[in-house]
């Protein structure tokens, strides 16, 4: 058999076994390339304590994960202790043991489901997973040692490595060379690529989806519905409906408030909730506006009252204040890198993550914008207008990071072994485990 | 408020005891204390001026001090009303130029970060070992080097990048093209790149 046959022999191997797990804060996503997108289950557990009723429906697990965990909260009497969210900013804490269980629990079932429609010459997954560019260390070991163990009982992991998030971003849109804002529900990675992530130049922001939410909850309390702001599902379903990115915050309400009725909105959140915004439509941009800069003036009363406190992310011997504007994070970055890639990392930046999932409404073209224009017009403003400046969102921004795991897990060679260091190569099974 | 900033800075430095030189120089305020000459400039920071912006402007004076009066005083002081530590720059910042800060509040002044000695230290503080010297201009030239080495590095990798490598070291056929569009893979996969970079990887 040459070398040659050998390649493709595996490389067919690779394209039917090779496998993406995205653990992301709200959401796990994984699965086979083979499928062509991944299952998504709630990144949530709950510890059930004995009890008659679970029995009865014949219920005899300690932990349920996902969407399965949902369904028993009704049977469960001390949900708030027994609900587990584990990730929390894109991080489980090191000594969270109820935390590391669900992610185990969750990885566990991925493979279980998946093991069902492999064929006979199977003999394991090419696992990648994907972490928070900011992911610390004992992150990383924890999911090898969970994969190792989870192969050894079900014999389903070949090879596992981890990627950051964002270069799975870059992998997905095909770019060997840019700049990845990834923008999650609590933080926002700002991640220069050239061929490799580099590591030293990230930005991480602890602030995200939960910053538009808590002022989308704030204006919800503001016109009178105090009951739906405590309310995660309706607080996120008002902020989809109504938020917009201004192009000028400013001038954005200025004009809103000169003209209430061009920006008013009526949205039905359910059959018995409506919700009309009446002159307060103004408030509508700053649920856009929170995530580009919250430290403008206008955000002090919230930062006063607690509303929006966001802390500051420690990296090295540097503090990056968690306000600082997007476009401050993103020259942050590129300062940090070689200065003869720059110019070309600003001409491909790409926005990935819902945070950057905004609409602008037909006759409002003038006040609101999408994201990759505004983070344009930002960076004109901070640079210049002479610089070259390109700004992209994701074609996928619900799957692209487990593409990019998928596309990983088929082309990486097999002789690559994991190195500690560079935290790069296959951890694998009879050699590391 | 400025005048009540002022009241409030001179009253401070003359219950330690030190003497008032007037006129000030370059300065707001300027006393003596033992054989030291300290200055002090005072920034008003309107109520409505919170967060970034009054820290940029406490930065810009901060900035403007050191260049005006660095040369005239031994220690030197930004003065600022009570505004949390959210509208000033970290005190790192203060640290890092040797200018402290003194807070004015309803209760007094403070001093949130002394002033360092910016001139007239005792030697014995700013002595540095000569052979200190040479070994830091030592490693300051091989940085400067491995600099150049890698920006040379990374325009290599780019030129490398844009023209087809020879055919011997081309990247083998990911399993070949045939293999790729018989499998009917997924558009994400197809015609990308990364599949080639990737198949380079070696531990």
């Amino acid at each position: 058999m040459s070398g040659q046959q050998l390649a493709s022999e595996e490389y067919r191997y690779r394209l039917k076994y090779a496998y993406g797990e995205d653990y992301g804060t709200r959401f796990f996503k994984y699965g086979t390339l083979r499928k062509g997108k991944p299952r998504v289950k709630s990144n949530v557990g709950l510890f059930i304590e004995e009890s008659y009723l679970l029995k009865f429906f014949g219920v005899d697990k300690r932990i349920v994960v996902g969407d399965e965990a949902i369904r028993y909260f009704a049977s469960v009497d001390t949900v708030g202790k027994n609900l587990v969210y584990p990730m929390s900013d894109g991080e489980v804490r090191r000594g969270d043991e109820r935390a590391w269980k669900i992610e185990e629990e969750l990885t566990r079932e991925g493979f279980e489901e998946f093991k069902k429609e492999v064929e006979s010459d199977f003999d394991g997954f090419y696992v990648t997973a994907a972490l928070s560019a900011i992911a610390p260390d004992y992150m990383y070991e924890r999911l090898l040692e969970i994969h190792a163990k989870i192969d050894r009982e079900l014999g389903v992991v070949k090879a596992f490595t981890v990627i950051p998030q964002p270069l799975a971003v870059a992998i997905a849109e095909k770019e060997l060379s840019c700049i990845v804002v990834e923008s999650g529900h609590g933080n926002t990675q700002v991640t220069p690529i050239h061929s490799y992530p580099i590591r030293e130049a990230v930005v991480a922001l602890y602030r995200g989806g939960a910053e538009a939410d808590a002022i989308a909850a704030e204006i919800l309390k503001d016109l009178g519905h105090s009951d739906l702001a405590s309310d995660e599902l309706a607080v996120r379903r008002f902020k989809e409906e109504v938020g917009l990115i201004p192009l000028e915050l400013n001038e954005a309400v200025s004009k809103a408030k000169e003209n209430p009725e061009r920006v008013r909105v009526k949205v039905k959140l359910s059959a018995l909730d409506v919700i009309d915004m009446e002159d307060k439509g103004w408030y509508r941009f700053l649920i856009g506006e929170v995530v580009f800069n919250p430290a403008h003036e206008i955000f002090e009363s919230y930062r006063k009252r607690g509303v929006l406190s966001i802390r500051d992310a420690r990296q090295g011997d540097e503090v990056i204040e968690g306000t600082l504007p997007l476009e401050e994070a993103v020259v942050k970055a590129v300062l940090k890198t070689p200065f003869s890639i720059r110019n070309t990392l600003l001409s491909k930046i790409i926005l990935s993550g819902g945070n950057f999932n905004w609409r602008v409404p037909k006759g409002l073209e003038d006040l609101a914008v999408d994201a990759p224009t505004k983070m344009k017009y930002c960076l004109n403003k901070r640079l210049g207008g002479d610089i070259n400046v390109s700004v992209r969102l994701t074609q996928d921004p619900q799957f692209s990071v487990w593409k990019g795991c998928v596309v990983w897990s088929l082309a990486l060679p097999d002789d690559y072994h994991w190195n500690e260091r560079r935290r790069e190569g296959w951890f694998k099974r009879g050699v590391h485990y | 408020m400025e005048e009540r900033l002022k009241r409030a800075v001179r009253d401070y430095f003359l219950s330690r005891g030190c003497e008032e030189i007037e006129p000030p120089k370059g300065v707001d305020a300027a006393f003596r204390e033992g054989e030291n000459l300290v200055g002090v400039k005072v920034v008003v920071l309107d109520v409505g001026m919170v967060g970034l912006v009054a820290a940029k402007r406490v930065r810009e004076a901060m900035l403007e001090l050191l260049k005006e009066a660095s040369g005239l005083y031994d220690k030197l002081y930004i003065a600022v009303p009570e505004v949390g530590y959210r509208s000033l720059p970290l005190p790192s910042e203060f640290r890092r130029s040797g200018v402290g800060l003194l807070e004015v509040g309803e209760k007094g002044v403070v001093e949130r970060v002394p002033a360092r000695l910016l001139k007239g230290r005792p030697p014995t503080q700013l002595r540095v070992p000569p052979e200190f010297e040479t070994r830091v201009k030592a490693l300051e030239e091989r940085v400067a080097r491995l600099e150049q080495r890698l920006n040379e590095l990374y325009k290599l990798l780019e030129e490398l990048r844009s023209s087809r490598p020879p055919e011997g070291l081309r990247a083998p056929p990911p399993a070949s093209a045939e293999l790729l569009e018989a499998e009917e893979l997924p558009e994400f996969v197809r015609d990308n790149p990364w599949l080639v970079e990737l198949s380079k990887r070696r531990g």
